[in-house]
């Protein structure tokens, strides 16, 4: 099938992922009761005893398809609502929270994909031995580990013991300043990128010093997940029949493991290395936390918790988005790696 | 083919039928809600009935029932648990710090005897006897509220457990159950379904008056004690008449009287007036506390930061940084009823007169040249204004300017936000906002005369609470023809409808636009993470010392410790639990013992869901 047709068809897709996903999740908030969720307007004590008022303001008491109809005409006007967790629109909360979880995301895949593959690999071809128990252990041990357990020691030891050698935040306050003003272009809001695209090294460092503490505890978490699967992968691919034709060839051991059974083992782990960077990309509220580093997983959380409706139906939106075209990359992309798949065809 | 077909078919059915059984409940439960024939209409009074197995809806109406609860509750107790210690029992609303206050006030001492003294004459006896059951509710997260609610419940388990007071014992006799549930869902409990047989709230001084406090506990229209059913016109009469007495003598005894009525009819357990702290390091000197300011890093002008040595390393020696909970609302003045909010107006922008020191009922000029002329024949405070104080935008400060700022808060009126208080003090107790009144009277209310700013005051014990008013960051100054051009209201009555009553913060011009005559500027506010204010240089009082000053907004706990402890942070809230842990840390100049006007309390729900309609 035509790679174009096959884009189109995927992107066609997205029209029921996303009318399902939000009939779900505006069906969950509907059940709480008008009254409850015009609490959700209310600053203080005293505004509460114009409950009516609210109700009636915002059409809380609307049957659910006339309420469901309001929100969707709104939003193909552009109008995602308003965030008041974070008094801005809905559109531009999504946009100013995104660029730290995406810098965090564009540094933890790949430490999380290559350091799991090489374990992977490695853990493979020396199968049952020390190098395999104390890889497979250690990464085990770092999944089990719990993010706000591992951040705050990490924060402990490396900000508060190390007298603030890797500070949490995502610049210092000189840096910030830095960027702050006129003559620094925010092209992206990732901060890495735009000290690049500025040419200014000393934010450049500053940046990177302040991402090591959060991205490290999200690699350690979630390098055994790509790990595992390398490993068995690889495993797999050791046993094949082609393995077998390169070493009686007399290729080297090292030639056979990295050009043959690797390639063909790390076909399942870039379909994985999608859904890894989309994870990231949704938002790691607790990291974000801990280290100060806010970005759209602590704007969703606070909606969460704190009933921001139209908060939280953007970000189910967002997220629909995000996992469909991952998963539209991930399968071109498995067809440029993996020649016997073809798009919309079966496997030969 | 087939095959596939019906692997997708059984897909796509769980996945509509999971769908469907989440819509549902959800499209039917908003047509049956009004209609329910529920039999009881909370879910937290048991049977709803007298008969061991719950509570009839107007339980709490009897006085012995919330006198045993009273007499039930381990005050100190709670103290040293909930609040480590930093709190004092209060025997009513009004804690020490407001005008008005009692010292001599009665508070219930924690007396199990009393407590069940007063059970067996509730209800002719009948409370006793068959015991009563219900639940309590608490915000998540809150562990005061927890606690105070696990130990109501675990004080009337032991009473039916001991055989001191029932022989043969019987534990299951009292049962107070305790739930959690967020916080805006017990929000719309308490103002809107009313189904908690008692409820857990606090408050905070708009002005430091002991009326700013009894009519929200006491008044029948009160922000709580209306919605609890407690009080009637008498009681309201005496509170009236308490504001509006000109003597202090007399007016302190009547305050007095109103304290004792308070603890008479318990209409609620007041918990304990909180006593905080505030954690700077070592290199900030300066600090002056005021009651009011119960969340406020002080004046921060008046901050000095200098190397004191010591384990806390010195950094940012032109900055001043502070780590803490909880985003502005907006920084526009008339919208600002939100500590958050109002730390950072405090700021940008200044007002006529603030509090001396850490005095509540004594001023000193700030944009005024003097502290006001109170002009008892016809109840006006008129205010000189001072010359040549400085704009952010470069223009001077004019008595048109102050007039404006009010006008223009009265004419936008938020719902819910502060200026009922103006509308009270100017024009009456009958108008609490926009609706109430009219443009004509409004614009009578403040006028200038020459270099003059004068208020028509509603009457003449308004003269202090209005003063007291004009130290709130509502009551801010703003720059009328800037806010002109910014799109802000015009001055005229024409263009009123255009700003007024705005839903959501960001409705207003001044929500994230700042200009003010306070020492800072705002430069940038990223929700959600930090506002920073940079030096303004021609402030009239000379240019400050930090040439940035920044609010961070930092919920964790840990992150806020170690950046005040590496000197990455000059001040950093620290909750109560966490008092104990930052005794042992060097390199800290904390301030301990500071007294906080606010107070938590339990309110008794009269009748459980309200009265019938009327």
């Amino acid at each position: 099938m035509e790679l174009r047709a096959y884009i189109v068809r995927r992107v066609l897709l997205l029209i029921p992922v996303l009318f399902g996903v939000t009939v779900f999740i505006f069906g969950i908030t509907m059940l709480f009761s008008p009254i409850e969720r015009a609490s959700l307007y209310v600053r203080s004590a005293r505004q509460m005893s114009n409950l009516p008022l609210i109700i009636e303001t915002y059409g809380l008491d609307r049957p659910f398809w006339e309420q469901y109809g309001t929100w969707v005409s709104q939003v193909f006007h552009g109008n995602l609502g308003w965030s008041t967790v974070v008094h801005m629109p809905v559109w531009d909360a999504i946009w100013s929270f995104l660029p730290a979880t995406v810098e965090l995301a564009i540094f933890a895949t790949p430490i999380i994909i290559l350091a799991g593959i090489f374990l992977g690999s490695q853990a493979a071809a020396h199968k049952d031995k020390a190098v395999d128990h104390l890889s497979r252990v250690a990464a085990i041990a770092g999944w089990s580990l719990p993010t706000f357990w591992l951040g705050l020691v990490l924060l402990m030891v490396f900000y508060g013991y190390f007298r603030g050698i890797l500070p949490p935040d995502r610049l210092n306050h000189q840096m910030s300043i830095v960027v702050n003003s006129a003559d620094f272009v925010r092209y992206t809001h990732i901060n890495t990128l735009d000290a690049i695209l500025n040419l200014n090294g000393p934010v450049l460092l500053d940046a990177l010093r302040h991402l090591i503490l959060p991205v490290t505890t999200l690699s350690i978490v979630s390098v055994a997940f790509i790990m595992r699967l390398m490993r068995s992968s690889m495993l797999e691919s050791l046993g094949k029949g082609y393995i077998l034709t390169a070493r009686a060839k007399g290729l080297a051991e090292r030639v056979v493991i990295n050009k043959h059974a690797r390639r063909n083992a790390l076909i399942p782990v870039i379909t994985v290395s999608g859904y890894v960077f989309a994870g990231l990309a949704n938002g790691v509220v607790i990291t974000e936390t801990i280290f100060t580093f806010k970005g759209i997983g602590w704007w969703a959380a606070q909606a969460a918790t704190r009933l921001d409706i139209a908060s939280v139906l953007g970000f189910a939106l967002f997220n629909a988005v995000l996992f469909v075209g991952v998963n539209l990359i991930v399968d071109i992309l498995y067809t440029r790696v993996d020649p016997r798949v073809r798009l919309g065809g079966v496997m030969q | 083919m087939s095959k596939r077909l019906s692997k997708m078919g059984w897909i796509v059915l769980v996945a509509l039928l999971s769908l469907a059984l989440v819509v549902w409940p959800a499209c039917t439960t908003q047509g049956e809600q009004e209609e329910e024939e529920e039999p009881l209409c909370s879910l937290y009074i048991g049977s709803g009935k007298l008969d061991g197995d719950g509570i009839p809806v107007d339980f709490f109406s009897d006085i012995h029932v919330r006198k045993a609860f009273c007499y039930a509750f381990d005050y100190n107790t709670y103290i040293a648990q909930a609040l480590s210690g930093q709190g004092v029992q209060r025997g009513s609303p009004v804690v020490e710090g407001l005008y008005g206050y009692d010292p001599g006030t009665p508070m219930y001492s924690y007396d199990l005897d009393q407590a069940v003294a007063e059970m067996k004459l509730a209800w002719g006896g009948q409370a006793w006897e068959k015991g009563f059951r219900f639940t309590l509710l608490y915000n998540a997260g809150n562990l005061p509220r927890k606690t105070a609610c696990d130990m109501i419940s675990q004080k009337w388990a032991s009473i039916g457990a001991n055989p001191a007071y029932l022989d043969p014992i019987d534990p299951t006799r009292f049962q107070v159950s305790v739930q959690a549930l967020a916080w805006p869902t017990i929000l719309g409990k308490i103002f809107g379904t009313r189904d908690m047989p008692m409820f857990q709230i606090g408050w905070l001084p708009d002005y430091p008056h002991a009326d700013n406090f009894i009519v929200p506990f006491m008044g029948s229209h009160g922000t709580f004690s209306y919605y609890q059913g407690y009080g009637d016109t008498a009681l309201d009469a005496d509170i009236a008449a308490a504001f509006q007495d000109t003597n202090p003598v007399t007016q302190q005894q009547k305050y007095d009287a109103l304290q004792q009525r308070y603890y008479d009819d318990a209409p609620g357990i007041v918990l304990a007036q909180p006593i905080a702290r505030r954690y700077f390091t070592a290199h900030i000197t300066g600090f002056g506390y005021n009651p009011c300011e119960s969340a406020y890093q002080g004046r921060l002008y008046d901050l000095v930061k200098a190397d004191a040595g010591g384990p806390v390393p010195f950094k940012n020696p032109t900055s001043f940084i502070q780590e803490s909970i909880g985003d502005a609302d907006s920084l526009d003045p008339a919208w600002c009823y939100d500590t958050a909010s109002g730390e950072n107006i405090g700021h940008i922008y200044e007002t006529l007169i603030y509090y001396d020191g850490n005095s509540t009922g004594t001023f000193v000029p700030v944009l005024a040249t003097d502290t006001g002329t109170f002009n008892a024949t016809d109840n006006t405070l008129r205010f000189t204004i001072k010359t040549g104080v400085k704009f952010h935008s470069g223009n001077t400060l004019t008595p048109q300017d102050v007039e404006y700022s009010f006008e223009r808060a009265m004419t936008q009126d938020r719902p819910g936000g502060p200026i009922w208080m103006f509308y009270q003090a100017l024009l009456g107790e009958d108008v609490w906002s926009y609706d109430d009144t009219d443009w004509a009277s409004i614009d009578a209310s403040i006028e200038v005369d020459g270099q003059d700013v004068v208020f028509a005051l509603a009457g003449s014990y308004w003269a202090l609470p209005f003063m007291q008013v004009l130290c709130g960051q509502w009551a801010s100054i703003v720059e009328k023809q800037w806010c002109i051009d910014e799109g802000d209201w015009d001055g005229t009555e024409g263009d009123i409808v255009n700003h007024l009553h705005p839903e959501e913060p960001g409705d207003t011009v001044l929500f994230d636009k700042c200009n003010g005559t306070g020492p800072w500027k705002l430069q940038t506010w990223t929700s959600g993470v930090s506002i920073t204010k940079v030096r303004f240089d021609d402030y009239w009082q000379g240019a400050a010392q930090f040439q940035y000053v920044y609010y961070n907004i930092n919920e964790e706990w840990s992150n806020r410790k170690l950046k005040l402890l590496a000197g990455d942070a000059d001040l950093v809230y620290v909750p109560a639990t966490n008092f104990a842990e930052m005794d042992e840390e060097p390199g800290l100049n904390v301030f301990k013992n500071l007294p906080s006007l606010s107070i938590d309390a339990f309110f008794f729900n009269m009748i459980v869901c309200g009265p019938e309609e009327e």
